[in-house]
C-alpha cells in the first residue's frame, strides 16, 4: 500500500482480498475428526462374536475367524470429540430413510403419517411385538407373551409385561392398550381406524396387565395386522395423555388431530432430546430408567447415550459425511457403498469382507416386475413365461444390482429362516422336473440351479472375492433362477400370438408390438432397478420394451401400465411359514376389474379361483397350524409359478454402509444376529450389542 | 390526477385481475390431477407391501376426505379458500395434517429467503459490475481472463458446481460442513455463535448460487453494455471529452442496468419457490423441498400456499417496478 497517497492500488487491493479470504476461511474451519495418517491393512485374527439365538435374549459366545479391515489409530485423539454438538464417542448418527421431516414438531403418530423412521419407531416406541426377520420369530416387547386366541378366533387375550414405564414414570398397563383400541375404533381417519373399527366388537382391560379384545368375525391374524411391528404397527397410546380427547366414548377429533404430542412420551429406551424445526434432524437421549423398558429387560442397556437421526442430503454428501466420520449408518446405493469403502477403511456395507455389500437374502419383501394381468397379451401365461425366459438372470442382476443381490425368483423369501424347510426345499425339488409346454407338444425345463454359482463366478472374474462352496453361495445368492432360454421364449411368444417379421421386430394382432416398463421409484432403489433391468433384458432379446419413470405413485394402482417394478406380492413376516399375508392381495375380493379404477389389491390384478379357495381356508386357520397350512401354501406357490403373474427377482434391497470408526459390533452378513437396518423398529435392540471403539 | 385515472387505477385493476386469475388457476389445476392426496397417502402404505382390505381402504379414503374437507363441492371449497386467503390462512396441509400451511411455509421460508435474497444481491452487484466493466473496458487483460472464466462457468450445470464445491471444501479441504442449515443440536437463538454457525453452513450453498448467477448476469450485462457503448449519445460523450469514468458510470452503466433491475425484481417470485437442487445437494432447509413434496403428494393446500405467495410476489414486484421505473430512468413519464 502506498502510505503517502492513501490510495489503494489494484495489487494492494487484491492482496488484501486474498489475506481476508484466507483469514475468513481459517476462522470458519472446524476440525471435526482426528485425521487418519497411517495406512490401513487387512489382517486375519480370531474374534469373539455375540450371537442372538432366534431372537431371544439368550446369547452365546462364539469364536470365529474373520478377515477384518484394521482401522488405523488417529495420530492425536482428543479426549472427547464433539461432532455436531454431541460427544461423538457417546452418540450414534444415522440417516433418516424417508428424508427431511415434513412435520418436524409433530409426534402424533396415530393422527397420520409422521415419518416414524425419525427415531420414533427405532428407539422411542416399544410395540407389543416386533418382527425379527433375521431370526425368524416375534420378539415379545410390551407383550409378556405371545397372543392367545379363543378356539373360535373371536377373542384375543394380550398379557402385558409388568413394570414397564412411560418416560414420565407412569406405568404402562392394560388400561393404555384397551384405551388405544377403543380410541382408534372411535376415531375415523385415525391410523388403523379402518382395520380396528371393522373388526373389533369390544375391548376391556380385565386386570392391570391383561387386555381382552372381542372381534366381530374370527381372525387368527388380528395381532399381525395391527400389533406386530415390522415397519409400523398400532402403537399403544399413553391413556393419561390422550384421554382428554375422549369423553363418554366420543372423541373430539378436531382437537385430537390438531394435537402435536410434542414432546412425546417414550415407551422405548430413548426419549426426545431436541429437533430441527426445519425437519433435517431429530436427537434422542437414553432414558435414565431404560431398564424399565422391554429393550432393557430383554436385551440390556443400549450403549450409545444419544441417537441422532439426520437427513444428510444426496449420495455425494452422504459419502463425504461418512468419510468425515460424522455418521455411523447411512443409506447409500451400491456405487456409493464402494466409494465410501475405498475412501474410509472403517466403513463397509452389510458384509465385513466387502462383496456383495448388501443384505439381499432376508428382507421380508420380494421385488421384481408385475405384469398388468388384465391387459392383452399380458393376461396370457404363455406370454408372461416367454418374457421370463427372455431374461438372462446373470446380466439382469448385474444391471439391477451390480451382481450383488441374491436371486429370489420364487414368490417367497428363499432364505427366510422359516421358509426353507416347509416351502423352498420342496419347491426346488419340484422345479427340477417342472416343464412348460412351449407349443407343438414340446416341453422345456425352466429351472436353472447353477445361476447363483455363475453369478459368483462372474463377480470373481471382476476382481471380487467370495467363497465358492455351495452352502455359502446358496445362503447369500439363492437356490437358482429361471433359465435364460431365448429359443423357448420365442416359441412361447409365437404360442401367445406374437409374430416376428424378417426385420426381427415383433408384432401382435397385425400391429408392431411395444410395451412400457414403468417405475415410480428413484434410481438406486430396488423397484427402479428391477424395472430397468427387465427392460434392458427384453430390449436385448429383441422386444420393443420402453422404460418409463413416473412421479405419480398411483399409476400402478389405477392399472395404467404394462409392466411395473414393484414388490411381486405382499411382504412376508418371516416369523412363521404362514403365507396369508403374502398372497391375500391376490384374493378376488381385492380385485377391481376395471382398469383405470383404483385397485386396493396387488397392482398386477392377478386372481385365481383356486387361490381364492386356499386363501379363504387359510384365513380361518391358526397361523401356527403347519400341518394344514404347509400343503395349502405349497399349492398356492405352485399355482403362482405356473401362472407367473409377476417375475420375482430378489428381496427388496435397502443398501446401507456402516462405520466402525466410533462404534463396533454391527451385525453383518457373516454375523447376522439381528435385523441390521437403522430404520427398523429392531434398532433399539441392535443398539444394545454395539460397543464404543474407544475413540 | 390524470396519472391516477389513466395509469394507476387501470394498472391496479390489472394487478388484481392477474392475481385472481392466477390464484384461481392454482386452485383448479391440482384438482384436475387424476389422484388426490388421500389416494396417494393410501398408496404410500401399500408401497411397503402391506395390503389393506378394500373395504377398510375405502373407509379410510372416505374418512380422510371428510377430515380434509375434500368431500365438499368444488365451489364450496373455492369459497372457503378465498375466505381463508384474506387472512393469509391456506388451511391445513393435507399430507402433514393438521399442520397449517402457513406454519410449514413459516418454517421453510426464512431459510430460502435468507439464502436466495442474499445471493440475489451479491449476484446483482458482482455480475453487473464485472459484466459492465468487461463490456466497457474490452481490452483489459484481467477482465478478459475473468470473462473467459465466466464463459466457462455460465453454461455449466448447477449441480456440477455444487458438487465440486462440496468435494473441495467439505472433503479435500474440510473447512465447511457437508450440509444442513446449522449444527445439529446447536441452540437456536439470536446469538453470534448461532449466526456464525448459520453463515458457515450457508457459505457453500450461497457460493454455488453466486458463482452460476454471477457468471450468467455477467454475460448478459457485458452484452448490454457493448450494445449501449455503440449508442450515439455515448459516442457523442466521448467526442465531447467527457471524463471516461463519467461516461462509464452515468452514460453506460446507468442505462445498461435498467433491464437488469427489472430482471432482479422478477427474481423475487423465485424466493417463494425456492432452490430445490441447492436444498437437496446441501441438505439445506427451504421452501423448494416443501413445494416438491407437495407436488409429489398432491398436497393441494401447500401447493396453493406456496404458489399464491409466489404469484403475489411476482405481480407485486412487477407493479412496483412499473411505478418506480421513473426513479431509475428519468426518460419515463407516467402521465
Amino acid at each position: 500500500m502506498n502510505k503517502n497517497s492513501r490510495i489503494l492500488n489494484r495489487r494492494d487491493f487484491l492482496r488484501l482480498v486474498g489475506l481476508g479470504t484466507i483469514g475468513t476461511l481459517s476462522a470458519c474451519a472446524t476440525s471435526t475428526t482426528p485425521q487418519v495418517t497411517s495406512t490401513p491393512e487387512v489382517i486375519t485374527k480370531q474374534i469373539e462374536v455375540t450371537r442372538l439365538v432366534q431372537g431371544t435374549p439368550e446369547t452365546v459366545v462364539q469364536t470365529q475367524q474373520v478377515v477384518v479391515t484394521a482401522t488405523p489409530a488417529p495420530t492425536a485423539a482428543p479426549a472427547a470429540v464433539q461432532v455436531m454438538g454431541f460427544n461423538r464417542a457417546e452418540t450414534v448418527f444415522i440417516q433418516q430413510l424417508t428424508g427431511t421431516n415434513a412435520t418436524p414438531t409433530n409426534f402424533n403418530y396415530w393422527a397420520g403419517w409422521r415419518q416414524q423412521d425419525r427415531g420414533m419407531q427405532q428407539v422411542m416406541n416399544e410395540p407389543l411385538w416386533v418382527d425379527d426377520f433375521e431370526a425368524g420369530k416375534e420378539i415379545n416387547a410390551l407383550a409378556a407373551d405371545q397372543p392367545s386366541y379363543s378356539a373360535d378366533f373371536k377373542t384375543l387375550t394380550i398379557k402385558l409385561r409388568q413394570g414397564m414405564m412411560w418416560s414420565d414414570n407412569t406405568e404402562i398397563t392394560a388400561d393404555d392398550l384397551a384405551f388405544t383400541v377403543a380410541f382408534i375404533k372411535a376415531t375415523p381417519a385415525a391410523s388403523y381406524n379402518a382395520s380396528v373399527a371393522l373388526q373389533v366388537d369390544s375391548v376391556q382391560a380385565t386386570d392391570k396387565y391383561t387386555c381382552v379384545i372381542q372381534l366381530k368375525k374370527p381372525n387368527p391374524r388380528f395381532h399381525y395386522e395391527n400389533f406386530v411391528d415390522l415397519w409400523g404397527s398400532l402403537w399403544i397410546m399413553p391413556k393419561h395423555v390422550f384421554e382428554k380427547f375422549m369423553v363418554n366414548g366420543t372423541v373430539d377429533t378436531k382437537s385430537f388431530f390438531a394435537f402435536e404430542y410434542n414432546p412425546p412420551l417414550s415407551s422405548g429406551p430413548y426419549k426426545l432430546s431436541s429437533l430441527d424445526p426445519a425437519g433435517k434432524w431429530t436427537a434422542w437421549v437414553k432414558r435414565d430408567d431404560w431398564a424399565k423398558t422391554p429393550t432393557g429387560v430383554v436385551f440390556g442397556e443400549p450403549k450409545p447415550k444419544n441417537l441422532v437421526v439426520v437427513d444428510y442430503g444426496d449420495f455425494t454428501s452422504r459419502v463425504i459425511s461418512m468419510t468425515r466420520h460424522e455418521v455411523d449408518q447411512i443409506d447409500l446405493d451400491l456405487p456409493s457403498i464402494r466409494a465410501v469403502m475405498k475412501a474410509d477403511p472403517s466403513a463397509r456395507g452389510y458384509y465385513e469382507k466387502g462383496f456383495p455389500f448388501v443384505q439381499s437374502n432376508r428382507h421380508p419383501g420380494v421385488g421384481g416386475v408385475a405384469f398388468n394381468n388384465l391387459k392383452v397379451p399380458f393376461n396370457n401365461p404363455d406370454f408372461r413365461w416367454a418374457l421370463t425366459l427372455a431374461m438372462d438372470p446373470i446380466s439382469y442382476m448385474t444391471t439391477a444390482y451390480d451382481g450383488c443381490a441374491a436371486m429370489n425368483p420364487l414368490p417367497i423369501v428363499v432364505n427366510g429362516p422359516q421358509m426353507i424347510k416347509p416351502y423352498v426345499e420342496p419347491l426346488v425339488a419340484w422345479l427340477t422336473d417342472f416343464t412348460l409346454d412351449v407349443g407343438g407338444g414340446e416341453k422345456v425345463k425352466v429351472w436353472d440351479p447353477t445361476a447363483p454359482t455363475r453369478l459368483v463366478q462372474s463377480a470373481i472374474k471382476r476382481g471380487f472375492q467370495f467363497p465358492t462352496d455351495a452352502d455359502t453361495i446358496r445362503t447369500s445368492f439363492g437356490y437358482g433362477s429361471w433359465q435364460y432360454n431365448p429359443d423357448a421364449a420365442t416359441k412361447l411368444l409365437n404360442k401367445a400370438g406374437l409374430t416376428q417379421g424378417s426385420d426381427k421386430k415383433w408384432s401382435y394382432q397385425g400391429k408392431p408390438f411395444s410395451f412400457t416398463v414403468l417405475t415410480s421409484d428413484t434410481p438406486g432403489r430396488w423397484a427402479y432397478q428391477n424395472a430397468l433391468a427387465a427392460q434392458v433384458e427384453w430390449q436385448r432379446f429383441g422386444l420393443d420394451a420402453r422404460f418409463e419413470v413416473t412421479t405419480d405413485s398411483l399409476r400402478a394402482a389405477m392399472g395404467q401400465f404394462d409392466v411395473f417394478g414393484t414388490q411381486t406380492h405382499g411382504s412376508n413376516y418371516l416369523e412363521n411359514p404362514d403365507l396369508f399375508r403374502t398372497f391375500t392381495a391376490f384374493n378376488t375380493s381385492y380385485l377391481e376389474p376395471t382398469l383405470g379404477k383404483r385397485q386396493f389389491g396387488h397392482p398386477s390384478r392377478w386372481t385365481n379361483k383356486r387361490v381364492d379357495e386356499i386363501l379363504n381356508k387359510i384365513q380361518v386357520t391358526d397361523p401356527n397350524d403347519m400341518a394344514t397350512l404347509q400343503p395349502l401354501g405349497m399349492e398356492m406357490l405352485q399355482i403362482f409359478i405356473k401362472e407367473m403373474p409377476c417375475i420375482s427377482a430378489t428381496t427388496s434391497l435397502d443398501p446401507y454402509a456402516v462405520s466402525s470408526y466410533y462404534w463396533t459390533g454391527w451385525p453383518s452378513g457373516e454375523n447376522h444376529f439381528t435385523v441390521p437396518y437403522h430404520h427398523y423398529p429392531n434398532y433399539k435392540y441392535l443398539l444394545t450389542f454395539i460397543k464404543p471403539s474407544g475413540k | 390526477m390524470r396519472f391516477v385515472r389513466r395509469y394507476l387505477i387501470p394498472r391496479l385493476i390489472q394487478y388484481v385481475l392477474v392475481n385472481i386469475l392466477g390464484i384461481t388457476m392454482i386452485f383448479i389445476l391440482p384438482r384436475l390431477m387424476p389422484n388426490g392426496p388421500v389416494e396417494k397417502t393410501v398408496a404410500q402404505i401399500q408401497d411397503r407391501g402391506a395390503y389393506t382390505d378394500p373395504k377398510a381402504a375405502e373407509q379410510t379414503v372416505k374418512a380422510l376426505k371428510e377430515l380434509y374437507g375434500l368431500d365438499q363441492p368444488l365451489i364450496t371449497q373455492y369459497v372457503i379458500f378465498w375466505r381463508r386467503l384474506f387472512t393469509l390462512d391456506f388451511g391445513p396441509s393435507l399430507v402433514s395434517f393438521p399442520t397449517p400451511v402457513m406454519t410449514l411455509i413459516g418454517q421453510s421460508l426464512p431459510w430460502t429467503f435468507g439464502l436466495l435474497f442474499t445471493t440475489m444481491v451479491f449476484i446483482f452487484i458482482l455480475g453487473n459490475l464485472f459484466g459492465g466493466l468487461a463490456g466497457y473496458f474490452r481490452q483489459n487483460r484481467f477482465l478478459r481472463i475473468l470473462d473467459g472464466v465466466f464463459m466457462v462457468l455460465a453454461p455449466m450445470p448447477y449441480y456440477i458446481i455444487a458438487l465440486m464445491l462440496i468435494i473441495i471444501f467439505a472433503y479435500i479441504i474440510p473447512i465447511f460442513p457437508v450440509g444442513g442449515g446449522y449444527t445439529i443440536g446447536a441452540p437456536i437463538g439470536f446469538t453470534w455463535a448461532f449466526i456464525k454457525d448459520v453463515l458457515i453452513h450457508a457459505t457453500l450453498p450461497a457460493l454455488s448460487l453466486i458463482i452460476i448467477g454471477t457468471a450468467t448476469t455477467h454475460q448478459i450485462m457485458r452484452l448490454i453494455v457493448q450494445g449501449v457503448n455503440e449508442e450515439d449519445y455515448v459516442r457523442y460523450a466521448h467526442i465531447g471529452a467527457v471524463k471516461e469514468s463519467t461516461v462509464f458510470s452515468r452514460y453506460v452503466m446507468r442505462n445498461a442496468t435498467l433491464p437488469q433491475i427489472t430482471r432482479f425484481a422478477m427474481g423475487f417470485s423465485g424466493l417463494f419457490s425456492g432452490a430445490l437442487v441447492t436444498e437437496v445437494i446441501f441438505a439445506y432447509p427451504g421452501i423448494g423441498f416443501l413445494s416438491y413434496h407437495a407436488i409429489l403428494t398432491s398436497d393441494y393446500n401447500v401447493l396453493m400456499g406456496v404458489t399464491t405467495l409466489s404469484i403475489i410476489a411476482l405481480t407485486t414486484s412487477t407493479l412496483l417496478m412499473d411505478l418506480l421505473n421513473p426513479l431509475f430512468d428519468p426518460r419515463i413519464r407516467l402521465t
